[in-house]
């Protein structure tokens, strides 16, 4: 089967992907052009060290709010909208189980995290190096790191945020498949990214909430370095995986498909 | 002993909100028909043809197309048929060529472009295939529509009111393909609609279904013959009752 083909073609072919990378490179166009202009104006830039090697870093853990939301409308484009407009049915009219195919979708999530996120590298490199230049190293929580290794830092920091992009993908699946409804399917999922923040409020709660998660899994592993929290980030994310993938399968199966 | 039943229904039945949709619905279509699923709007005949090709879970009952089972033995079943529910949705920002290959991808065993101009040229699509599909007339899509269906070599096509909506040319030229392909490839239809006319000219054998319920099923000839020769619109209106 070639299931996989189809998520690649589908996903490259659709405008949204080109809007979202549109969006990302407008902020890092308005954050640049701060840095740029912030003397004597009281405007504040992320930026701390101004080269190409840095920026990416820099900018990590904004992405999450960006992405919250990119991720919110790509599933409800995938789920929703093809429930809506009866392109579903294209699908399961084709010998393939209905696990089968939402375990396309799934991949089609993955698919969509990496090209993203590998996009967005890619993109805030290219646009520091035509700003900036590549500058002598990394700098990253206070250190700076030469070469290579700055460069497998930013690899390793976006690889991992992957996982709670996933996560909290999985939690907007099982929105999807029960609420049938493209714009409830947003408008609840940011809500809960929205809400999800108020978590962080409350420290006992804070390693918990996904929202926590998709802002900040990566600096367990690259800025803390702290195993037992890392083990409990990972548990955190596993769960939400794991709890809604066994949700929404259920839901997906007993489905009928009435458009 | 083989089997000359390729798509059979026992005592389907489905509820929506409590309300019963289709009622002990008990119906045959044999190999080499083209079967006309006759009734008039709301009463049951797309969510039958969800039933038949497994979008909607029956409360009871079971389909089994060319003896498999759609419930318990899904991937043989749905493997033996092709079929247009409602109508043919695509992706309309891939022309008509990637939409079919991205079907083909989920067909087993199939080689993918030859198999993708065959169906184009029988549809007669050929020209328009790397157009995008939201460019496509509603005629062109159901053209479409068939020729994805037609994909995987089906030993039957299901089509809900494949006219709907066509124009007079439309409507003829899905006629003869319906009947050229049932002739010539030997490929069993199974099509919903209530045009009584459409139906009695490319049709072998009629259902009739009201209410839920199959009212009457049987060849046109064998209809008409029973009730003394009347034609097919006063037969009709006899069983629902009007």
């Amino acid at each position: 089967m070639r299931i996989w083909q189809n998520k690649l073609v589908k996903l490259f072919k659709v405008k949204k992907l080109y809007i979202f990378l549109l969006i990302i490179f407008a902020n890092l166009v308005i954050t640049v052009f701060v840095y740029k202009n912030s003397d004597g104006t009281g405007l504040r830039s992320i930026i701390r060290t101004a080269n190409a090697q840095s920026l990416p870093l820099t900018f990590l853990n904004s992405w999450a709010q960006f992405m919250s939301i990119f991720i919110s409308i790509y599933i409800a484009d995938i789920i929703t909208d093809e429930y809506k407009t009866g392109t579903l049915k294209l699908s399961l009219l084709r010998p393939v189980g209905r696990v089968k195919l939402f375990h396309s979708k799934i991949l089609a999530l993955i698919i969509f995290n990496v090209v993203m996120v590998a996009l967005i590298v890619l993109l805030t490199y290219v646009f520091g190096i035509l700003t900036f230049g590549w500058g002598d190293y990394t700098l990253y929580n206070g250190t700076n790191y030469y070469g290579a290794q700055g460069v497998l830092l930013t690899v390793a920091a976006y690889a991992l945020i992957i996982v709670p992009y996933t996560a909290f993908g999985m939690i907007v699946i099982f929105i999807a498949v029960l609420s049938n409804d493209m714009t409830t399917t947003i408008i609840a999922s940011v809500e809960l990214s929205l809400i999800g923040q108020y978590f962080n409020a409350f420290e006992s709660l804070k390693a918990f909430s996904i929202v926590n998660q998709i802002y900040f899994f990566h600096e367990l592993f690259v800025k803390n370095h702290d195993l037992g929290q890392a083990v409990l980030g990972i548990g955190v994310n596993l769960a939400y995986i794991i709890v809604f993938y066994l949700l929404s399968v259920r839901a997906f199966k007993k489905k009928d498909i009435v458009f | 002993m083989i089997s000359n039943t390729l798509l059979e229904t026992c005592n389907l039945t489905k509820s929506f909100d409590g309300r019963k949709i289709i009622d002990n619905l008990s119906l045959k279509v044999m190999k080499g028909d083209v079967y006309g699923f006759l009734g008039r709007n709301g009463q049951g005949k797309t969510t039958t043809i969800r039933l038949l090709t497994g979008l909607i879970f029956p409360d009871s009952g079971d389909v089994m197309i060319n003896s498999h089972n759609l419930r318990t033995d899904f991937k043989q079943a749905i493997s033996q048929i092709g079929a247009i529910v409602e109508s043919p949705t695509f992706y309309g920002y891939l022309s008509g060529y990637d939409n079919l290959s991205l079907m083909a991808n989920l067909v087993p065993d199939l080689k993918k472009k030859k198999a993708i101009d065959e169906v184009l040229e029988i549809v007669g699509l050929t020209g328009r295939a790397r157009d995008k599909v939201q460019t496509y007339s509603l005629g062109m899509k159901q053209r479409l529509g068939i020729a994805n269906a037609l994909l995987g070599k089906p030993k039957l096509i299901i089509l809900d009111e494949p006219t709907n909506g066509l124009d007079p040319q439309g409507m003829r030229e899905i006629k003869e393909m319906i009947s050229q392909l049932a002739s010539e490839r030997n490929i069993t239809f199974f099509i919903s609609s209530h045009l009584l006319n459409e139906v009695e000219k490319i049709c072998n054998r009629v259902g009739i279904i009201g209410n839920g319920k199959l009212l009457a099923e049987g060849s046109i000839k064998e209809l008409a013959r029973n009730s003394q020769g009347r034609s097919l619109e006063e037969i009709y209106f006899e069983i629902i009752g009007r």
